[in-house]
C-alpha cells in the first residue's frame, strides 16, 4: 500500500515540477503589431468582420480553449483599421446559437443593421498541432485559414484566398494560434484584400458593368444553404407532355433603382422558369424572363400586349403563363393597383407603373385555351413587397375584374387586398412562391392521382401560406380569383403531371 | 609573503585569466536571407537564435549548429518567410577545463505578400 501511495506521490511530484519547469521556462508570447504595407488610398466602404468558424481548432481531442473567435477577429480588426483604408471597420457581435452556426441570413442581417458594404468572414480549414516538448511546452503547429470577402448588397462573393502557415513555437498552445499563427496568416491574407478592394472592387462600383461579384453558381454567402434549399425545392422529373403552344411571361424584380429592395424575387422568378421547362412542359423559346433592370414598363407592354397576343394568335388551344414578383402600389386617388417595374415611382404610377386592371384585361382577351396569372406581390402600400407614394397612408384596394368570372383566366395573388406579401427567409423565397411550388412539387396532389390542379394547388397553398405567416407574426392570406365557388371546370385544370 | 611566492601568486592568476577568456570574432550583416522583391510585413521585432558548442578536457561535446538552421529555426519560430536586418556573429569562452563556441543570429521575421 505504502509503495502504491509512494508511487502515486512521486507521479505527482513529477507531474508538478513539469509544469512549475515549463511555467518558469516558456516566457509568454507578446503579440507583434502588424504593418501592412497598402497604398495610401481610403475607400468609401464599410466593412464588417464577421463570423470565423474555428471548430476545427481541436487538439487532444479537446477544443483549443479560451475566446479563439473574438481574438482573431480583433487582430484583423486592428490590423486594416492601422492601414486607414477603410471608412469604418466595425466587428458583428452575433448571439450564440445553441449546437450550431448562426444563419447566414441572420449575419447578413447584422452586417446590413451596421450600414456594412462588405463582410469579411473566415473559416480554420485545418488545424494540426503536435508537441514537442516533454512536459507539452512547446508545439508544432500546422495550420489553413480562408478568408472569403462578400459583398453585403447582394450576397456575392467579392474574393477569397486561403493562407497556410507551418511553425514551431514554446509557449500554450492558445497563445502559439493567436499569437504568432494568426499573425503569420494575417500578414499573408490581408494585404491582398486590401489590394483588390482599393483597386478590383472600387473599380467595379465606378463601372457598374463589371461585375463586382464571383459568377460561380452559389458563390453567395451561404452558398451551401442556398444549394441545399434549391435541390429541396428542385422541380420534379418532367412527366408532363412537351407543349408546342404554351407561352409565359416570368418578370422577378429584386433590384429597383430607387426603392427597397424586394428579397428573393429573382430566385423566385428563376425557379418558377425551371419549374415551367422541367415540370409543367413549357419550352424555353416559349418563356420570357425578365429580371431585374431589365423590368421596365415598356418592356412589361411588349411583352403583355404585344409578343403574348402575337403567339396565341398562331394557335387557338396556346396556353398562357404570367408570374409577376416585384413591388405592386396602389394609387390613392383613383383606387388602382399596379405593378412597379424596376424603375417605377409610386409618387408617379399613372406614368411609370403598369396598371393590374390592363394586364387583367390583356391577359382575358387572349383567344388562349387558358391562362394562369400568378402575382406574388400586394398593393396594400403597407410595407412587404408594396410600396406607396411617400405621405400617402396603406389602403384596402378591391383588385377582382369582373371580367374575371367569364373568362378562362385563373388568377392567383400573394394577399388580400389589405396585407402585405412576406418573404420567406428560411427557405430565400417569397413565402407564397415558396409554397406554391412546393405544391407543384406533389405536395397539393391531395387525391394522390398523380397530377395537381389549379383547385388543388389554391386548397394546399392557402392553409401553408397562412400558417407560416402566422409563425412570422404577419397575416397572410393567397387569393384565387375567380373564387372557389365561381372556378368550376377551370379548378380542374392540370397543371403539373407527376406519374404517368 | 617572499618575492618568491607572490611571483608565483603573479604567474598563476595570469595563467588563469589567460585560461579563461572569452572572445568574440566579427560576423556578417546582410539585408535579408532571401531576394526581397516585393512587400513584406514584418511578424515582429529584432529576435534572436543562438546555438553553442563545448570541449571539455580536450573532449567536444557537440557543435554549435549551423547559421542556416539557426536562421531556419527563427523564421520557422514566426511562422514567416525570411529574415531581415540580419546580422550574425560568433563567440568562444575559454575555462580552465574547457571551451565553448556559441553562434548567433539576430533579424526580423518578415512575411512576403503576394
Amino acid at each position: 500500500m505504502f509503495a502504491h501511495t509512494s508511487d502515486h506521490a512521486s507521479r505527482l511530484l513529477r507531474v508538478l515540477l513539469g509544469a512549475a519547469l515549463a511555467c518558469a521556462c516558456t516566457p509568454s508570447i507578446a503579440p507583434p503589431s502588424l504593418t501592412v504595407p497598402v497604398k495610401e488610398q481610403e475607400v468609401p466602404i464599410v466593412l464588417a468582420i464577421g463570423p470565423i468558424d474555428t471548430h476545427r481548432l481541436v487538439y487532444d481531442d479537446a477544443p483549443v480553449g479560451g475566446p479563439i473567435e473574438s481574438s482573431m477577429q480583433q487582430t484583423i480588426h486592428n490590423t486594416l483599421s492601422r492601414t486607414g483604408v477603410f471608412k469604418e471597420i466595425v466587428t458583428l457581435k452575433l448571439p450564440s446559437q445553441a449546437g450550431g452556426k448562426p444563419d447566414p441570413e441572420q449575419i447578413l442581417a447584422a452586417a446590413r443593421s451596421q450600414r456594412a458594404d462588405l463582410m469579411l468572414v473566415g473559416e480554420v480549414k485545418e488545424f494540426h498541432a503536435e508537441s514537442m516538448a516533454t512536459f507539452g511546452s512547446e508545439y508544432s503547429v500546422a495550420t489553413r485559414l480562408q478568408l472569403q470577402l462578400y459583398n453585403v448588397h447582394t450576397s456575392a462573393l467579392v474574393w477569397k484566398k486561403t493562407e497556410k502557415v507551418n511553425l514551431s513555437h514554446g509557449g500554450s498552445l492558445q497563445e502559439i494560434f493567436l499569437n504568432v499563427a494568426v499573425p503569420s496568416l494575417s500578414a499573408g491574407l490581408l494585404p491582398p484584400l486590401v489590394d483588390h478592394v482599393q483597386e478590383e472592387y472600387v473599380a467595379s462600383l465606378r463601372a457598374p458593368g463589371i461585375s463586382a461579384g464571383a459568377t460561380e453558381p452559389y458563390s453567395v454567402f451561404g452558398g451551401a444553404e442556398l444549394a441545399r434549399i434549391d435541390a429541396e425545392l428542385a422541380p420534379p422529373a418532367g412527366l408532363t407532355p412537351p407543349k408546342d403552344h404554351a407561352y409565359a411571361v416570368i418578370v422577378g424584380v429584386e433590384e429597383y433603382r430607387d426603392l427597397p429592395k424586394v428579397d428573393y424575387a429573382k430566385r423566385d422568378a428563376e425557379m418558377v422558369t425551371k419549374y415551367l421547362v422541367k415540370a409543367l412542359g413549357y419550352r424555353e423559346q416559349n418563356i420570357i424572363t425578365l429580371l431585374n433592370g431589365r423590368v421596365t414598363k415598356s418592356q412589361l407592354e411588349a411583352r403583355f400586349e404585344k409578343w403574348l397576343p402575337k403567339q396565341v394568335a398562331e394557335s387557338r388551344d396556346a396556353e398562357v403563363f404570367v408570374y409577376y414578383g416585384g413591388h405592386g402600389a396602389p394609387d390613392p386617388s383613383t383606387n388602382q393597383a399596379f405593378l412597379v417595374p424596376y424603375d417605377g415611382d409610386p409618387s408617379f404610377l399613372e406614368t411609370t407603373a403598369y396598371p393590374l386592371k390592363r394586364l387583367y384585361q390583356v391577359l382575358g382577351n387572349l383567344p388562349a385555351k387558358q391562362v394562369m396569372l400568378v402575382v406574388d406581390s400586394c398593393f396594400s402600400g403597407a410595407g412587404g413587397r408594396s410600396v406607396i407614394a411617400k405621405g400617402a397612408r396603406p389602403m384596402l384596394l378591391t383588385v377582382e375584374d369582373p371580367l374575371l368570372a367569364s373568362q378562362n383566366m385563373v388568377v392567383l395573388s400573394a394577399a388580400a387586398g389589405n396585407q402585405i406579401s412576406s418573404a420567406f427567409p428560411e427557405k430565400r423565397h417569397g413565402l407564397f412562391t415558396y409554397y406554391f411550388l412546393k405544391g407543384l412539387q406533389g405536395e397539393a396532389d391531395a387525391n394522390k392521382d398523380g397530377a395537381v390542379d389549379v383547385a388543388e394547388l389554391y386548397a394546399y397553398l392557402k392553409p401553408q401560406v397562412e400558417t407560416a405567416a402566422r409563425r412570422m407574426h404577419a397575416e397572410q392570406s393567397p387569393q384565387l380569383m375567380p373564387g372557389t365557388d365561381l372556378l368550376k371546370e377551370r379548378g380542374n385544370v392540370r397543371l403539373v403531371d407527376l406519374k404517368r | 609573503m617572499n618575492w618568491g611566492s607572490a611571483f608565483r601568486a603573479g604567474v598563476l592568476g595570469t595563467v588563469i585569466a589567460g585560461l579563461s577568456a572569452a572572445c568574440a570574432t566579427p560576423g556578417a550583416v546582410a539585408p535579408s536571407t532571401m531576394p526581397v522583391t516585393g512587400r513584406v510585413v514584418e511578424l515582429g521585432p529584432v529576435e534572436e537564435a543562438s546555438s553553442c558548442g563545448y570541449t571539455l578536457l580536450f573532449i567536444p561535446l557537440g557543435a554549435p549548429k549551423p547559421v542556416s538552421a539557426l536562421i531556419q529555426d527563427l523564421v520557422r519560430s514566426r511562422g514567416g518567410d525570411a529574415l531581415i536586418e540580419v546580422t550574425s556573429g560568433s563567440s568562444s569562452a575559454f575555462y580552465l577545463l574547457g571551451v565553448s563556441n556559441c553562434l548567433y543570429i539576430k533579424g526580423k521575421v518578415v512575411k512576403f505578400t503576394r
